[in-house]
């Protein structure tokens, strides 16, 4: 087996991307066998959908030089063509050869994925491919074997004919959405070879998968009839073409001119996707700028389907024998290999709708344990059940969760290039290390961390990292570097980011803080922390001049929101003229929270378990009572506000003195703050549920949830309990 | 061909909901709610407070494992609370895809008011309270205060409020 990871795992997608396609053109045929049985019209979308899959295994099977399968799927193609255009008319004898086709390449399949190539294959395919030869050649009026049912309605076939040939009919709304998909992934597939190969333009395999990229998109456009991305794909195309045959040697401003028509033609397709059509505007400009790079090289060349693919070949096989196998390789594909055939795509809507489910059983699961109805009872019997069932309802439970999961390899990968496109622009030197890409984390999650994370590199390269000369004169390396690292820790992902620029400037920050009015003029005894956190605070920008990148005002203090959005918390530490690090701290999922229940009245709240610290009883020498009322326990030498629960709702009341009750001491953004309750109820999974639409946003609170007994609580919002516990000033 | 027929489903339930009103107590008076906006009704439920909230709206209750709000009819249009007995009832109201309870005192029954019985410019004192009256409807001899649900619900100045919570926050 010379074949190394990376060629394994193109195989691989290969394999259940036709596996998936064959299983629906199967059902397909079957649909169309049933038609033509009834005598119905045959649905041309029907025959499109087939002659898509054919092609487009055709297409891959060529490029991977897997010449078997694209001989059989050349032919079975052919024949499909001529159907398509109403040539030959499609009789039940098609089905069978195509269901055939499906059954042969089906076996292929399978052999490639235990022998990753085509040798050795033994299987007749000669017989196959000269039936679809002599059935494509047959005269369109040999129709005599019809069933007689089909034979009295001859007009569906020319009625059928203008349709074929207006290609705009066939685009369904489920095509179009496909393709849009499709295309958004190859995009960033290739995006992520392009920052590759900028660095390192010798990478082949890059380079093949680049054009490979660019070929499908390429040929889906063309299919789809979008004529503008479908000729500036061609032009990228042949430019990587050149590229690949060592005639072309890609520079800086080339792949920035390559990256920028990636750009344009994502917005064309994200166009698409809200209905506009796809249109490149500047088409021509850019298609003559992609020229004047390949015809310095040579005379405009067509890059022909067959040409490229016999080179490909060649190219791996120089490859193969330079690479020994790597002990990370092996591992890969070990991975790899276990994934096989087992991949199936979901609607996100149904995996929502599941998560929702498991939410409302993990709910009624605490129903049946906790009924009153149970209460005092001895149920040795019914206590081992339920036990049974709360382990599987947990299990449920993570398991859903985990199908929601994706790496965060694909927005890291966006960050690659972002911090390429800034420090060009900026024309600062910068490396960005990323590793952990393999963390998994909540699809909203990732939604909701991307901005911010734009905002924090935008920064680090803004602010942070020094030009060339003064980082030269620093005594330190002329290129920056700046990490991005993600873990997961217990139920949290922390996603650091680390610079070795600059550092934070405290006096700058406090000058700046005072100028906007964010400090008053007095406040001097800041600890570090303090001061650094004063740049999440609204209205704080310290760019000294505004940039059009970062510096505009609305920064830091929108990351602190999005990240505390999911319940996530954000840290930063930074050293003066060494760097600065950014944590984000970020719970895996956003839906369902392990909390600590308690009761104040006849009122429930609950807090992350996460952010408890401690629960105790205060004595009454711990307790200061400060002149506006505002009551402060010392714990351990710490001043800790506590906040009554019930002046949320600004009941009054007898207020019972601190003693009597149980203060619960939580920590968020490194701040303390207390909770005088009357209870503590226990530890619960919550599923968390925003507040209904109608009621808006409130302060102190972020959520709620239903309990078990089918009672409200209310989830409480500690950083803005914070925020609330910060107006006390603590003397 | 689910579109379909559930297009049509829903166009048939729109023509026979046509002309259809519920009427609830309040006090003395009788009002109406158009029945388009009735999911159902339910007793008295456990109500959760919550906290920086206008003053007619109650809180949230737990109605098979959703949460909405509820909001007492009696304080909306500034009458004297009444203490909840066995006859209160929620009208679970459905507007603007979200889904709201109405504390009514007690409900009556679904009435079929005729649009030439509405009289949509009643003269009416003109008091704060009155925009949320879409007009009266005439039954036999008896007149039904008729609710304007998009104002009683999302009038300007439970948005005031809101924001006015924002800005302190």
């Amino acid at each position: 087996m010379g074949i190394n990871a990376e060629e394994r795992e193109i195989l691989l997608d290969f394999i259940n991307e036709s596996n998936e396609g064959l299983e629906q053109t199967e059902l397909n045929l079957l649909k169309l066998e049933e038609s033509i049985s009834r005598g119905e019209e045959i649905d041309s979308k029907t025959i499109d959908s087939i002659f898509r899959v054919i092609h487009s295994i055709k297409g891959s099977a060529g490029f991977l030089s897997l010449n078997l399968i694209n001989r059989i799927t050349h032919h079975a193609e052919s024949l499909l063509d001529k159907i398509r255009k109403g040539k030959i008319k499609m009789r039940k004898s098609h089905i069978d050869v195509f269901l055939e086709v499906c059954d042969a390449l089906q076996i292929l399949l399978d052999y490639l994925k235990t022998h990753f190539s085509e040798e050795g294959f033994e299987g007749g395919s000669e017989d196959l491919i000269l039936r679809l030869d002599k059935m494509a050649s047959t005269d369109v009026n040999v129709d005599k074997d019809t069933s007689p049912k089909a034979e009295s309605s001859p007009q569906p076939v020319p009625e059928k004919m203008p349709k074929t040939l207006d290609p705009n009919d066939l685009i369904t709304d489920e095509l179009k959405k496909q393709f849009v998909n499709e295309s958004l992934e190859l995009l960033d597939q290739l995006e992520q070879d392009l920052i590759i190969l900028e660095k390192n333009p010798d990478n082949t395999e890059n380079l093949q998968s680049a054009f490979r990229a660019l070929h499908s998109i390429k040929g889906n456009a063309g299919f789809m009839n979008y004529r503008d991305i479908n000729e500036i794909a061609h032009q990228a195309e042949t430019l990587f073409d050149l590229a690949r045959s060592d005639e072309l040697v890609l520079q800086t401003q080339q792949f920035s001119l390559i990256l920028k028509i990636v750009d344009f033609i994502r917005s064309a397709i994200e166009g698409l996707a809200e209905g506009k059509p796809p249109i490149i505007p500047g088409k021509f400009g850019l298609i003559d700028l992609l020229r004047g790079i390949s015809d310095k090289v040579k005379p405009q060349e067509e890059p022909q389907q067959e040409k490229p693919e016999t080179k490909t070949a060649a190219k791996e096989d120089k490859k193969k024998p330079e690479k020994p196998e790597k002990p990370e390789e092996a591992t890969a594909s070990k991975k790899s290999g276990k994934k096989i055939g087992e991949v199936i795509r979901v609607d996100v809507e149904k995996l929502n709708r599941l998560m929702d489910l498991v939410g409302e059983i993990v709910i009624a699961e605490s129903m049946v344990s906790h009924h009153p109805d149970l209460a005092g009872m001895e149920l040795e019997g019914f206590e081992k059940a339920i036990a049974y069932l709360q382990k599987n309802v947990r299990d449920l439970q993570d398991l859903a969760t985990s199908m929601r999961m994706i790496p965060l390899s694909g927005l890291f990968g966006k960050m690659k290039r972002l911090v390429r496109d800034i420090s060009m622009k900026k024309k600062r030197e910068v490396e960005l290390v990323v590793s952990g890409g393999e963390t998994e984390v909540d699809r909203s999650v990732i939604e909701h961390i991307s901005d911010p994370l734009v905002h924090i590199l935008r920064n680090s390269i803004d602010h942070g990292i020094e030009e060339r000369e003064e980082r030269l004169k620093k005594g330190k390396p002329a290129q920056g570097i700046i990490s991005l690292e993600a873990k997961r820790v217990g139920g949290e992902i922390w996603i650091t980011i680390e610079d070795d620029g600059q550092g934070l400037n405290k006096e700058k920050i406090i000058k700046r803080a005072k100028e906007k009015g964010i400090l008053g003029e007095n406040e001097e005894s800041l600890n570090d922390d303090q001061i650094y956190n004063l740049i999440f605070r609204p209205g704080f920008s310290t760019a000294e001049k505004v940039t059009n990148i970062s510096g505009r005002g609305v920064g830091m203090d929108v990351v602190k929101k999005n990240v505390e959005k999911i319940r996530g918390r954000i840290d930063i530490t930074s050293e003066f003229g060494k760097g600065t690090t950014i944590n984000l701290k970020i719970p895996l999922t956003t839906a369902i929270v392990d909390g600590m229940l308690m009761r104040v009245e006849d009122s429930l709240y609950a807090i992350p378990t996460l952010d408890i610290r401690e629960s105790l009883q205060v004595h009454t020498e711990q307790i200061i009572d400060l002149v506006d009322g505002q009551e402060v326990v010392k714990v351990r030498e710490q001043l800790v506000p506590v906040i009554r629960l019930q002046e949320l709702h600004n009941k009054m009341g007898a207020m019972r003195p601190l003693e009597e009750g149980i203060v619960v001491v939580t920590e968020s953004t490194g701040k303390a703050v207390g909770f005088l309750v009357d209870e503590i109820v226990g530890q619960q999974q919550l599923v968390i549920k925003p507040l209904p639409h109608y009621i808006g946003k409130l302060h102190g609170v972020s959520g709620c949830a239903v309990l078990g007994n089918g009672n409200i609580c209310l989830i409480l919002d500690l950083a803005s309990m914070v925020k609330i516990a910060e107006s006390i000033k603590i003397d | 061909m689910m579109t379909d027929n559930q297009l049509t489903f829903e166009e048939e339930i729109m023509d026979t909901q046509k002309g259809k009103f519920l009427c609830f107590q309040l006090g003395k008076e009788e009002y109406a709610v158009e029945i388009r906006y009735v999911m159902e009704i339910i007793g008295m439920q456990r109500i959760t407070p919550l906290p920086d909230l206008p003053h007619f709206v109650k809180g949230v209750i737990n109605l098979r494992g959703k949460v909405i709000p509820v909001v007492d009819v009696r304080l909306r249009f500034g009458f004297q609370e009444r203490a909840y007995d066995e006859r209160t009832c929620i009208v679970v109201a459905n507007i603007q895809e979200t889904n709201v309870g109405l504390i009514v005192d007690s409900v009556n029954e679904v009435l079929d008011i005729p649009e030439n019985q509405i009289d949509l410019q009643p003269k009416v004192k003109k008091g704060k309270e009155s925009r949320f009256i879409q007009g009266l409807g005439k039954v036999e001899e008896q007149v039904k205060i008729i609710l304007d649900m998009e104002r009683f619900l999302f009038d300007e100045e439970l948005n005031e409020i809101q924001q006015s919570v924002a800005v302190e926050v």
